[in-house]
């Protein structure tokens, strides 16, 4: 199993990365080009702002595996520490516990706003293609980020399991 | 009332715990949405105001100025920028930290970070004005506060993110940061000035550059004050959406970068993208969970309660104003800038609105009282940046040295309090 997670988040990482800069980047490519294109040639592109608002969504959805495979989100740090020192283990296991639950509850939402939108048929307002496309890539980004954030507390916590082992046979 | 204020009790107990500020605002709001509404309520509402979110099309505009400090930031242009203010302030006493400030300016108005520039200048201005005998207090405290200037002056994140909450235009906050920023900018040049005033060894002159040097380093600057020109130049015309104007400063910092030998790799691409995709990914969490709990505070009536409370009370606009920025700056020291956009705008909106304040003045009063929750004790975020990027600097130097700064953000906040003209003269321009 160990070795299983040790293999599976590298590689869920790299694509979510590869993922989320391609995504941003055509963000980025599709605003200018739009606005080159509507000063220069008064062509500007299609329903370029629905897709922007798509290209947003999924690249935040998939650079938030990212961010939950490092844990690096955003943390009020007055008391963390000194609390972290007085119970580290039960500190450690609540926090980490309650960001899978509200990861997990965030996917099983989005989910389900995927799995109405397919059933409804419905479809995006200006270029009118299916919203289960978008729903659904965010919904399953949002379940790949979760599965980075199990992966990502595991691997965290086998090296830190080592950490103290070492400590302690250092000690001894 | 009394259930969201139960709700931030909460909020802030977990948040002090080290709950992800992200999820604990999501859950708690989730929470007490269901209390009042029930279960099935409250997670179709969480479900839609997250989809909702991630696709609001206004929203755009974070990942994309974003990506452009971080282009701006990959591109090394802090060593001009640096360069370019010391020819023309480097001989006067104080100089280096003086050009610390403008440098500190410069790199602000194209890139709506204040940790990365502050994270920016320290390696480029601590080394020059160690070199330079500099005291520690004042060289650190320069830096960590010029990095503030980073939300004020446009393009700024936090403006954006007040400008989504508080449904107000961005362009016409972009404009109002400017002049505010400038404000903030000379009166920490005054700080430099008093303080090597008081103690002439903290800052000795630097050597002056040959006019070669000067014409060289002002030239390099060139590039970003165009970028600059353009993003805002843009808005103020009405060219673009703010959103286009930050598709068109990506565009223009990452050409940048690519004229000075960067982001010449595939590896440095997907670095810059990956840095950028996942700065927004960290602040959407933050923003998904507040705007979930902001709907739990207006099911709970407590935003329209306060607008009895204040009525009663015989507050007037200016006093409420005051009120609600002496809470910002409690926040400050516990949240941090985004933090108190998010929880403190919204539950104020209706009450602002009531005693008809002008929003967008009251955008840039909280956004400077945020400026002073970066420097501030216990977080002080800037100042742990600058600690980070030079870890010989005693933290307690970092904190004496940022105390004129202080002092020159609460002059600034009076005279913007004051004259709010200084924020709405280049709106009105606009309006």
């Amino acid at each position: 199993m160990e070795s299983f997670i040790k293999y599976l988040l590298p590689r869920i990482v790299y694509l979510v990365k590869i993922l989320s800069a391609v995504l941003l980047f055509i963000m980025m490519a599709l605003t200018f080009i739009d606005v080159l294109g509507r000063y220069l040639f008064n062509a500007p592109i299609y329903g370029s702002a629905e897709m922007i608002q798509f290209l947003l969504a999924l690249t935040i959805f998939s650079a938030l595996g990212i961010v939950n495979a490092d844990d690096s989100h955003i943390v009020v740090e007055v008391f963390e520490e000194r609390i972290r020192k007085f119970i580290p283990n039960l500190h450690g296991y609540l926090i980490q516990g309650f960001s899978v639950l509200a990861m997990a509850f965030i996917s099983w939402q989005l989910y389900i706003f995927a799995e109405d939108s397919y059933h409804l048929g419905s479809m995006t307002t200006v270029l009118e293609w299916p919203l289960i496309i978008v729903t659904g890539s965010v919904a399953f980004l949002s379940i790949l980020s979760l599965i980075c954030l199990i992966c990502g507390l595991f691997v965290k916590n086998l090296y830190k399991k080592a950490e103290d082992n070492k400590t302690s046979s250092g000690s001894n | 009332m009394t259930i969201a204020l139960v709700g931030f009790a909460v909020l802030i107990l977990l948040c002090f715990f080290g709950f992800r500020v992200g999820f604990a605002t999501l859950i708690v709001g989730v929470i007490g949405f269901a209390y009042l509404r029930g279960w099935s309520a409250a997670f179709a509402m969480a479900g839609t105001q997250v989809m909702e979110d991630a696709m609001n099309y206004n929203l755009s505009v974070i990942p994309l100025f974003i990506l452009m400090g971080v282009f701006i930031y990959k591109a090394e242009i802090s060593n001009d920028l640096f360069d370019a203010a010391y020819a023309g302030l480097g001989q006067f006493r104080g100089g280096l930290a003086l050009s610390t400030v403008v440098a500190c300016a410069g790199f602000s108005a194209v890139c709506g970070s204040s940790l990365a520039t502050a994270a920016t200048m320290t390696k480029v201005s601590m080394p020059a004005m160690k070199r330079y005998k500099y005291s520690d207090s004042l060289a650190s405290g320069t830096i960590a506060s010029g990095g503030t200037l980073g939300i004020m002056i446009p393009p700024s994140v936090p403006l954006v993110i007040y400008g989504i909450v508080s449904e107000q235009d961005i362009g016409l906050l972009f404009m109002a940061g400017i002049i505010p920023g400038l404000l903030l900018v000379c009166l920490f040049m005054i700080a430099v000035a008093c303080v090597v005033r008081l103690d002439p060894k903290a800052g000795p002159a630097g050597d002056p550059l040959s006019p070669e040097k000067k014409r060289r380093a002002l030239r390099s600057v060139g590039p970003i004050l165009f970028l600059f020109v353009l993003v805002l130049g843009g808005i103020y015309g009405s060219i673009f959406t703010p959103t286009e104007a930050s598709g068109i400063g990506a565009v223009g910092a990452a050409l940048i970068a690519l004229s000075r030998g960067f982001l010449r790799t595939w590896n440095e691409w997907l670095d810059a993208l990956v840095e950028a995709s996942k700065t927004t990914a960290a602040l959407f969490m933050c923003i998904f969970g507040a705007l979930v709990f902001a709907q739990f505070i207006n099911l709970s009536g407590m935003p329209f309660d306060l607008i009895f409370i204040v009525d009663d009370l015989g507050l007037s606009a200016t006093q409420l104003v005051m009120f609600v920025a002496f809470i910002a700056i409690i926040m400050g020291m516990i949240f941090e800038s985004i933090g108190i956009l998010l929880l403190l705008v919204p539950v104020f909106l209706p009450s602002l609105y009531q005693a008809n304040v002008d929003m967008i003045w009251f955008g840039i009063i909280v956004v400077i009282v945020t400026e002073l929750g970066l420097i501030t004790p216990p977080i002080g975020m800037n100042v742990f940046v600058v600690k980070s990027v030079a870890p010989n600097v005693a933290l307690s130097k970092i904190f004496l040295g940022v105390i004129p700064f202080i002092i020159a953000i609460f002059v600034g906040l009076v005279l913007v309090f004051v004259f709010p003209q200084i924020a709405v003269f280049l709106p009105g321009l606009l309006r």
